[in-house]
């Protein structure tokens, strides 16, 4: 190693060609510096800006729109059993599978101020009318509910064309936020998953914000980040890609350590239970059976059947602790449940402003079950990763107030054609 | 060339003409300077944009991109750190400087005064805004705040991490380049070293501030835990710009405790000093983050402060603990 020399560094900065070099790479360094480094590139650009409070328009006398490229035909016209509402005649449209879902239409989007809910059952009255709504079919939007003012996302927030309906709004629990979201389709093919970048990547995540562009859904979910765990089982455009037989803990292997949500073609949910056996074999024909599309794996299935599942909960008989959620916690919770055939809400508990989130999994699930509309709900991964956006605008407040990057989320679209008028 | 940019070089410029006055003052020679910050600016960049790249791999096709490619992508401030402590030793090792810690303390005021115009360099970008949403209006003035509009055209308010760090940096640096001033007439007992303290208490102002204000940011980077322990659980929740922070204070802590105790031998004081050091780590971690990541409550940043307080005052009082309490001999070069 050189030996340290104070005399010869003593020289000036102009005698030493040693510090005349050095200076000029620093002075290279500084300049190339300023048209490379920039750490804070500029923030992107707002989404499309939602429209004012749409006037909610009486019914047409005929759906006015063609039908899209694959329509399912043969279906009875549906009337409502009010004399008063014209006859409609209901054509179902159906996305093709593998094929982006028509954009959705943007002046069916709405937004109605807490203070004017009554609007809301114009809205609700329209979608029957429509005939995607059957009269005195019972839904969990409700006027009158506690809703949250203290936000500055308080409006309702909503969307109804002739094959979706679609309402977002927050209200309070015990003084925390619950943020709903009430969703109709008319065919299965509009509920999807989509899986960001490579299935096989662990590490290929994405913002929801960012990766639903392209997608033309009207409202998006996080689930259950499929890909970053090893547990439960995955299943996308009908083909399984995570099906792991490997013991997790006791009796439990690493597919069936967890309740499995699985969607149907037709928009249905079945469930495979923890402990449930199945080789991979049986579980390819189980698929092929049912007509299985995409499937979701987080749980616990907090209610089914119209009953509230036990097992999952101290206490309970043949109490199993679950491996995911922090189930006995207080936390953040979110979830996903049916209420009749192709008619959904998904709910989601984040921390907010006026209260952090404090619910136990019993306590949301008995919170779910004592709405009494529910036919089944599934526990999704609740705090920093459960995200609501609808129309490109981040409905609910996330934890810790930033989105997490996740591989997969649920989305709905309309599968009105683009350019039909709604 | 952007303000960004443009900002983030005049802050390395005015950095390095202040090291170049106070290291010339103090050795004559600014050979060492000129040799380090070539050094340290390079490797900075590459330790930035490797922890980036490490916490947000998904952005970059492969590692070499995130090295080499700077069009793309963002850096994480924690890599300037490493790269300077890396800088000063290789500057050392090459025998260009007779005293490392005589020539980062030099470097001291001028790190902080970097760090001032790389936060002040977002000002304006729509980067400025904190997690947090502040809905009282006593409290929405710059640099506390910073006004937005949501897609919707809804306006909010968010905590302005940036700003006010910028703000508490150019504190800290006042109280650094006072403490360089008084520095030199201060002799510690062996085996403390009598030169590299107003590097450590750079260090140690600057990670006791990021530590918490990591906390309010809305783009903190996260260890990847899932390929070292497969706890699956708890990937992106440990935040880089939390841990290094920690890391710099437990080995300032650690270095100035080993040499009270070598110097005065152990006493009660030692153990109190100890005692305090963890029980702001707990306020940090657990009453402050791992709280705040649960229950999103106010008072967990309280803690947090409260905690990182305590760390400094702590570190503070064992530097002085190793000081000679005896007329200061004439600075030799």
């Amino acid at each position: 190693m050189k030996k340290y020399d104070a005399k010869q560094q003593k020289t000036s900065v102009s005698g030493n060609p040693l510090n005349l070099i050095l200076g000029g790479v620093f002075a290279l360094l500084l300049i190339w510096g300023l048209f490379r480094i920039n750490p804070y590139p500029a923030a992107t650009p707002a989404a499309t800006p939602i429209p004012a409070a749409v006037q909610v328009q009486p019914a047409p006398t005929a759906p006015s729109a063609a039908p899209a490229e694959e329509t399912v035909t043969g279906e009875a016209p549906e009337t409502t059993e009010e004399p008063a509402v014209p006859a409609v005649e209901k054509a179902v449209y159906r996305i093709p599978e593998g094929q982006t879902a028509p954009a959705p239409n943007p002046a069916a989007f709405g937004c109605v101020p807490v203070e004017s809910a009554a609007q809301m059952e114009e809205v609700y009255q329209k979608a029957v009318e429509l005939g995607l709504l059957e009269a005195g079919e019972a839904v969990a939007f409700r006027s009158d509910a506690d809703f949250n003012r203290g936000s500055y996302y308080q409006d309702i927030m909503y969307y109804l064309d002739e094959t979706l309906l679609v309402v977002c709004w927050k209200e309070l629990v015990g003084g925390a936020t619950l943020t709903m979201c009430e969703i109709k389709i008319g065919d299965g093919s509009q509920m999807r998953m989509n899986i960001w970048g490579d299935i096989n990547n662990e590490n290929d995540n994405n913002y929801l914000s960012q990766a639903i562009a392209g997608l033309n859904c009207v409202v998006a979910m996080n689930t259950d980040k499929c890909k970053a765990r090893g547990d439960g089982i995955l299943i996308c455009d009908r083909q399984i890609y995570k099906y792991n037989e490997n013991p997790y803990a006791g009796n439990l292997k690493r597919y069936n350590c967890l309740d499995n949500c699985l969607v149907t073609g037709d928009g249905d949910f079945l469930f495979t239970y923890r402990l449930e056996e199945r080789t991979l074999e049986e579980m390819q024909q189980f698929v092929a059976d049912n007509n299985v599309i995409f499937s979701m794996s987080f749980g616990p299935c907090l209610i089914d059947e119209g009953q509230m599942r036990t097992g999952y909960f101290p206490g309970d008989e043949n109490y199993i602790e679950y491996a995911f959620g922090e189930n006995e916690k207080p936390y953040s919770r979110a979830g996903i449940g049916q209420l009749g055939t192709r008619h959904y809400v998904y709910c989601s508990l984040n921390h907010s402003d006026e209260m952090a989130a404090n619910w136990t999994m019993r306590d949301f699930a008995e919170n779910m079950y004592a709405r009494g509309y529910f036919r089944n709900f599934y526990a999704l991964d609740g705090g920093q990763t459960a995200e609501l956006i609808i129309n490109d605008t981040i409905y609910n407040h996330i934890d810790f107030g930033a989105e997490r990057l996740t591989s997969n989320w649920l989305y709905f679209c309309s599968a009105l054609p683009e350019g039909a008028a709604s | 060339m952007t303000r960004t940019s443009f900002l983030i070089m005049l802050g390395t410029l005015l950095s390095f003409l202040l090291t170049a006055i106070l290291y010339k003052k103090r050795t004559g020679s600014i050979t060492a300077v000129l040799a380090f910050y070539p050094m340290a600016f390079i490797l900075s960049v590459l330790f930035c944009r490797f922890l980036h790249w490490y916490s947000a791999g998904q952005l970059y096709r492969s590692l070499f991109q995130a090295l080499f490619n700077l069009k793309m992508g963002t850096y994480s401030g924690a890599g300037i750190v490493i790269g300077t402590c890396l800088a000063g030793w290789i500057t050392a090792k090459l025998g260009l400087c007779r005293s490392r810690g005589k020539l980062m303390d030099c470097f001291a005021p001028g790190f902080l005064l970097l760090f001032l115009f790389i936060r002040l360099s977002a000002w304006g970008t729509g980067r400025c805004q904190g997690g947090k949403n502040i809905t009282a209006k006593l409290l929405h003035f710059f640099p506390i705040c910073v006004k937005g509009t949501d897609a919707a055209g809804n306006t909010y308010w968010r905590f302005a991490t940036f700003a006010f760090e910028a703000v508490l940096l150019l504190i800290a640096f006042v109280f650094v380049l006072k403490f360089y001033a008084e520095a030199g007439t201060r002799r510690m007992k062996k085996p403390a070293g009598r030169f590299g303290n107003v590097w450590k208490w750079a260090l140690t102002l600057f990670s006791a501030m990021d530590i918490v204000l990591d906390s309010t940011r809305i783009d903190s980077l996260h260890f990847t835990f899932r390929k070292i322990l497969t706890l699956n659980r708890f990937s992106s929740f440990v935040s880089i710009g939390q841990v290094i922070p920690a890391v710099v204070l437990l080995c300032v802590f650690v270095y100035y405790l080993k040499n009270s105790v070598k110097a005065r031998g152990f006493r009660s004081g030692h153990a109190l000093a100890l005692a305090a050091f963890v029980l702001g780590l707990v306020l940090i971690g657990y009453f402050g983050e791992y709280k705040w990541q649960r229950l999103g409550k106010y008072w967990s940043y309280l803690s947090m402060a409260a905690g990182s307080g305590l760390i400094v005052y702590t570190v503070r009082q064992l530097m002085e603990s190793c000081v000679k309490r005896t007329r200061p001999k004439p600075e030799e070069e």
